[in-house]
């Protein structure tokens, strides 16, 4: 997988299946097709590292701004390292996981997937 | 720069005290007189200098959250005035300490074992990535007393107010002393009501002195000690290590087994779930002819079966008590064992730590 791109930033992509539920979920949040994907990490959960995941109308000045395909994705510079090569994937189905984080940085996952160790 | 002497260090030498080396600096060991401060804590009521405990001062607006998410309890629902014990584990659900957490309202004081200071801070500065959470380390500009006994609630009323009198358990209250102003916290980590008075650090001998001369009876580690081994309360560097997790050391009081994900939380419920805590902590009465120590290894019918982490010799009792911990089949009250190193010393099990229950795990068919 692909860390960064051919300008040395950081890349973090979202797949097309989680494109359609981000805006599905952006519409239900009156947002239309005009939000930006918050992807985050804060301390915590099962192996210390949590995901954090909203819809937003705008990024603030302390992110990062990614567009993948047309889908703007807001970082928060502190959570940017850990975030490196992350793909955002949807599991469907009677036993998916919702939303699913695939990082190459994660040594280790939680049983759940929402947490993870770099 | 590290003060080598406790805020109250002069006024207990006056008071007799003998010291002993300890980090971050002498302990009294006792005021003369183990027996009669052993007596006074059964009794009536006793003052323990507890300052060497580490206090840290958390602020923002995420720190209950981000303590939820670290440590095993339910800490983030804690109300100002209130307070909670949890613990913080790695990865692999083992001890790093076993912290006491109280919203002062527009702060949080975290209480940690003595050389756990910087590595509590640490931890929480690691897994603050976006959350609003700074720590202060305050141990050396404050002072921390313990006061307990079966009389400690009705003495310290009486010298502090209805309001200290009137705390209930985990709840904290402003207070002062001939005007020396202090915070009670009621933690009753021993059985009866018992209580930490913190205070800035230049008015501590001020308030020890009056909490003595209001009849407690200021105690010794050697007392306190004989204490806490004889309640089964696991102590910071001994029981309380990244050697053991909080269920073998029976922390069940500060788990909350549906809080959600924190640091280590799969390991703890897998070990609950499935019945498979290998061992627990108890206490064991050796005869006066043993030679025990922390670290001497027990044995079960021939085989090693677990080892010793803190001796005591307690007043009035033949021989020294212990606390270890043993594989859970011989952690039963009334389990004899002996030392591997003597077997003719032969020891028993005498209670397990607080809320242990090898008998009755919690064990479900697969």
């Amino acid at each position: 997988m692909t860390l960064y791109a051919e300008d040395g930033t950081i890349t973090i992509s979202i797949t097309d299946k989680a494109k359609d539920k981000l805006r599905f979920f952006a519409r239900k949040e009156g947002l239309e097709d005009s939000f930006g994907v918050r992807v985050g990490v804060k301390g915590g959960g099962c192996s210390g590292l949590l995901y954090t995941l909203s819809v937003e109308k705008d990024s603030s000045p302390e992110d990062k701004v990614v567009d993948d395909g047309g889908v703007k994705i807001f970082i928060d510079k502190k959570a940017y390292i850990y975030l490196a090569g992350t793909q955002l994937d949807f599991s469907d189905g009677l036993n998916g996981k919702g939303f699913v984080f695939e990082n190459p940085n994660a040594k280790k996952s939680c049983g759940c997937g929402n947490s993870f160790a770099v | 720069m590290e003060p080598s002497r406790s805020p109250i260090h002069d006024a207990a030498s006056g008071s007799g005290a003998s010291f002993v080396e300890r980090e971050p600096w002498p302990l009294v060991s006792s005021f003369g007189d183990v027996a009669s401060e052993y007596e006074a804590s059964r009794s009536s009521a006793s003052l323990y200098d507890s300052s060497h405990l580490g206090r840290i001062s958390a602020t923002g607006a995420d720190v209950l959250d981000l303590l939820n998410r670290l440590s095993t309890n339910m800490v983030e629902s804690i109300e100002v005035g209130s307070g909670a014990r949890t613990v913080l584990t790695d990865e692999r659900g083992r001890i790093l300490d076993h912290l006491q957490v109280f919203n002062m309202g527009s702060w949080t004081m975290l209480i940690v074992g003595p050389h756990n200071r910087e590595r509590v801070m640490e931890w929480i500065d690691k897994f603050t990535i976006v959350d609003d959470v700074e720590t202060e380390d305050i141990t050396l500009s404050t002072a921390m007393f313990t006061i307990l006994g079966p009389q400690a609630r009705e003495k310290l009323s009486s010298l502090a107010g209805e309001r200290v009198g009137g705390l209930e358990p985990c709840n904290w209250t402003a207070a002062s002393i001939q005007g020396a102003g202090m915070q009670v916290l009621r933690t009753d980590g021993a059985g009866d009501p018992t209580y930490e008075v913190i205070a800035r650090a230049e008015d501590a001998p001020t308030l020890w002195l009056a909490i003595r001369d209001a009849g407690i009876t200021p105690i010794g580690s050697d007392a306190f000690e004989a204490l806490r081994i004889e309640g089964c309360i696991p102590g910071p560097e001994a029981e309380l290590t990244d050697a053991y997790n909080p269920l073998e050391a029976g922390l069940w009081d500060s788990i909350s087994f549906n809080k959600g994900c924190y640091i280590g939380q799969e390991v703890i419920a897998r070990l609950d779930t499935y019945g498979k805590v290998q061992r627990h902590l108890v206490s064991i009465g050796f005869p006066e002819s043993a030679h025990v120590e922390c670290g001497s290894k027990l044995s079960y019918e021939g085989r090693e079966v677990g080892s010793v982490t803190s001796v005591a010799q307690v007043p009035g009792r033949d021989g020294l008590l212990a606390l270890g911990y043993v594989r859970k089949e011989s952690a039963t009250p009334g389990t004899k064992l002996t030392l591997a190193s003597d077997p003719a010393a032969k020891a028993e099990v005498l209670t397990t730590a607080s809320g242990t229950q090898p008998e009755a795990e919690s064990q479900v068919a697969i």
